[in-house]
Order: C-alpha cells, then structure tokens, then sequence
C-alpha cells in the first residue's frame, strides 16, 4: 500500500497530504513543519514567506466553508468536518490544495465567484478586494468570498478549482493555489 | 461537474486531490509525508501528531507509544542514501499505524524479508534478549545492519509495537526496490 | 576541572556534569543527526572524571524520548559510569520516566540488566 501512496506523491510532485478534522493547533502545525522544511532545504526568503502566507490564508478558507456546513445533517457523507490540505513543489511552483464537502446549491456561486477572480487583472483583484470589504463583508458568505480574493492576490497566478459530485445534496469542492517559486528582481 | 477552465485544465494534481482524499478517509490515513528525512522533520511531525492525539482525546499510554514508534521509523527512514522515504500514519478505532517505506537495495531484499520474518516469530523475551545483545555488540554472529538498515531499529519497533511487523517489497528494477515496513499499535491491551 | 553544560534543542538533550557537587543530568530529547558526535565529548568528559571522581555522584536522566542510535551513546555514558562505581565510588542513577511511558520504563529496566551499576527507576511527577 505504501508504494503506491508514495509513486503517486512522486507523480504530483506531493510534500504533504492531511486528512482530517482542521483546528487551529493542528494548522499551526502544520504550517510550522512546512516553514521549516523549506527553511532546511533553503528555500528562497521571499518564496518561503509566501508559501506561508498563501497557505495561512487557504487553511482560513476551509475555516469558512467547514463552518458554513450543517452540523447534522444524515446525507453528509462524512460524519466530522474534515478537510484535505495537499502541498506540493513542482520545478516552476508550489502548489496549495484545499479540499471540503460544499452543499450543491452553493456551486453556482462559488463557481461565480471564483471565475470572477479569475478573470480579474492584478489592480482589478485589488478594487474587488475592497469592495467586498466594505460591502456587507463580514457575512459567511462575504467573508469566504474574500477570502478566494486574498488567496488570488497572493497566490499572483489564477486559482485552480474542481467540483466533484458526492451525493445529491453534496459536492467535493478543490481548490488550488500557486506560487511561483521563480523570484522576481 | 468538473470545472473546465481552458487555462486550468493541465493541473494533474487538482484532479488527484479528491480521489485521494477518498482514499485516505478509506484507508484511515491522516497524513501521509513524502520527502527527505531529518530530526528536525521529526519535531515537528510529532507536534502534529500530539495536536492530533490531543484534539480526540487519546490514551496518554497509546500516544506515548505512537511516539516512541514514530521516533524509530525515523531513523529508518533516515538511513537511505538515494531518493526519498515516504511515512504515514493511520487512525483506526483500535489501532494506530506508522509506515515507513524507502528503497533498498534489490539484492538485499532476501535478506531483510528473511531477518523480518524471524524477527516475527521471537517472544517478547527472546526480542529483549536480542536487542540486549545487539545493543552490546556481543553478537558477533548478529548482523548490525540488513540491506543497509540497523537491525537495532527494526528490533526496537518490533519490541515497542504490540503486533507483528508488516512489510512489503516492491521490486522497481535491478538495482532498487521499494521496502515499507509498518508497526502497528493496536489499543485496549 | 570544568563542569561540562550543554544546552537542551528540539533534538539533543541538556546535559549538566558537574564536578563540583557530583550531580549530572541529562534531560530532554536524544534524537540528534550525528548521536556518536554528540556524545563524543560526553564520554571523554566521564573518563577524565572517572580519574579523580568525587566519593559520591549522583545521575539523573530525564529524557522524553531517544532513538536507537542514542541508546547506544547512552549505555556507553552508563558504561562509564559503571567502571567509576566498580572502582569503590558511589554512582547513584535515577532513571526518570513518565508513567504512561511504558517504553522509557522497560528501556530503563534494559540498562539495569545490562550494568553492575544501581540505576533506581522512578515516576517523573507531572508538571
């Protein structure tokens, strides 16, 4: 079992892999671990500190969408509330995945908000930023809104994202972030 | 339903990551690590898995134990001089599971398969004893190391985990194959 | 001679010899990359005090946890002190361990059935 796990991790390029209930020590961790091993294997200042920060910012995303589940609900298919969190370093970049139940009917709007940022130039990400700032932000929905809008910008790459049917009531929803590792002057 | 944005669709591990999310709840993995092997990875690794254990509540017996194991396997994984080791660790109602695999040599796969098999069949008493001699080096007749691994720690876990040690070899090509070796803690005894 | 004082890391334990009053302590985690290095100047300490050793010392371990690698450099530590207490000078060791450690216990029970050295085993008491 074993070598499969670990072809496949050799495959995507994979660092790290949890599966589980997030809480905040736990995240913490987490985040300390993957400091440090770049830090060991002397990773680049500047890429180092942005890894950290897109990945401080992609844990409190799955924050908001685990929060934003029933509590009890029978057609859950996962009893807790738990998460995937993926690292991984390609040659070019290192990528960020997220991975929590959503409730189908909220997809369109996910899917929205996302193509949006997307679709938006850096100073665009920017005024969009600001404007769920001070438009009703600090709503459920405002504030995991925001923030996908923060990941983007600190992420400087488009975000990558996946749907996955689970049932009739839930979806699998995915989400990447990239950051180059290729240091700008 | 899956997303197909133009600009999106060569992210080969976006579409991974459900199918082994899948998996891991599956198969009770909580993390799996795939990389080169330090002590300092193994600090920090332990706090996640305290924070973990903490989190539900463990048996401080059981997580002392999960420790222990943890600490060993790492040096298992530490001792390979070419490619990367992959660890993981399984939550299972009754039992906790470390994995180690890594590669060795495929000419000493006999070998190590041989000492793991005898290693199984010793009583605690017997695994005392063997570690007592090993740790002494009085056993001239004792190998100190099996296809590159000290012997030492493959006793070590043998003797701090309450079960057989599991294992598998995976044959890559002449020169290498891939060895996991797991130990398992099984709760309530 | 000088009192021998390393600080503990993440990976290597405290270590306090000193010559002074004849207490030594070694506290914290062993795990460390190269264990025979750190233990080297350990055991070239112990063998110049063993010339001239104090009537009494006093060793208390308190480690967390260790691997394989340093349960060798620390029987030879024990090793050490063995041939001091074999010489006519009292060594008392104390062999910490945590209650719910069932393995730091039986590794502690390991070195008293390896040595002619008193090592008395005791519960840590919570902090």
């Amino acid at each position: 079992m074993t070598y499969s796990y670990y072809k496949n991790m050799q495959l995507n390029n994979i660092i790290f892999v949890y599966q589980g209930e997030v809480t905040a020590d736990l995240v913490s961790s987490i985040l300390q671990m993957i400091e440090n091993k770049l830090e060991g294997e002397g990773e680049d200042r500047k890429v180092k500190k942005r890894v950290f920060n897109v990945m401080v910012e992609c844990l409190q995303n799955v924050y908001h969408h685990l929060d934003a589940l029933p509590p009890t609900d029978p057609s859950n298919p996962i009893k807790d509330k738990t998460a995937l969190l993926m690292i991984g370093r390609e040659e070019k970049d290192y990528y960020i995945i997220t991975g929590n139940h959503v409730l189908n009917d909220r997809i369109p709007d996910l899917k929205s908000r996302l193509d949006r940022i997307n679709r938006a130039t850096k100073e665009e990400l920017k005024q969009l930023y600001q404007e769920v700032l001070t438009s009703g932000g600090f709503s459920e929905k405002g504030t995991a809104g925001l923030g996908m809008i923060d990941i983007a910008r600190k992420s400087g790459q488009r975000l990558g994202y996946d749907f996955h049917p689970v049932n009739d009531r839930y979806s699998f929803f995915s989400l990447e972030a990239r950051i180059s590792r290729i240091v700008d002057k | 339903m899956v997303a197909t944005q133009p600009e999106l669709l060569h992210r080969p591990a976006l579409s991974y990551a459900y199918p082994l999310y899948r998996n891991m709840l599956d198969n009770s993995i909580v993390f799996i690590y795939h990389g080169p092997i330090s002590p300092d990875l193994v600090v920090d690794v332990l706090n996640l898995v305290e924070y973990r254990l903490g989190d539900k509540g463990e048996d401080r017996r059981i997580s002392k134990k999960l420790f222990n194991i943890m600490v060993e396997t790492f040096v298992l994984g530490e001792q390979q001089s070419r490619g990367h080791a992959a660890l993981i660790v399984r939550q299972l109602p009754y039992l906790y599971s470390v994995s180690i695999g890594r590669r060795i040599s495929s000419p000493s796969v006999y070998e190590v398969k041989a000492y793991l098999d005898w290693v199984n069949t010793l009583l605690p008493e017997q695994l005392r004893e063997e570690y007592h001699r090993l740790l002494q080096n009085k056993a001239p007749e004792l190998p100190q190391h099996v296809g590159g691994i000290p012997s030492i720690s493959i006793l070590d876990l043998a003797r701090k985990s309450n079960d057989i040690l599991h294992y598998n070899f995976e044959y890559l090509d002449a020169e290498d194959s891939f060895f996991s070796l797991e130990a398992r803690i099984r709760k309530n005894i | 001679m000088e009192a021998l004082r390393i600080e503990s890391t993440h990976k290597t334990p405290r270590v306090i010899l000193d010559p002074e009053n004849g207490i030594f302590e070694f506290s914290g985690r062993s795990i460390p990359e190269d264990s025979v290095g750190f233990y080297l100047p350990i055991l070239d300490w112990l063998e110049k005090y063993a010339q001239q050793p104090l009537p009494q010392t006093h060793v208390r371990f308190d480690l967390e946890y260790f691997n394989t690698s340093s349960s060798k450099n620390i029987l030879e530590v024990l090793k050490r002190l063995e041939a001091i207490h074999t010489a006519g000078h009292e060594v008392r060791v104390t062999w910490y361990y945590d209650e719910d450690d069932e393995d730091m216990e039986e590794t502690g029970q390991d070195y008293q059935a390896l040595l002619n050295l008193p090592i008395e085993l005791a519960v840590k008491v919570q902090s």
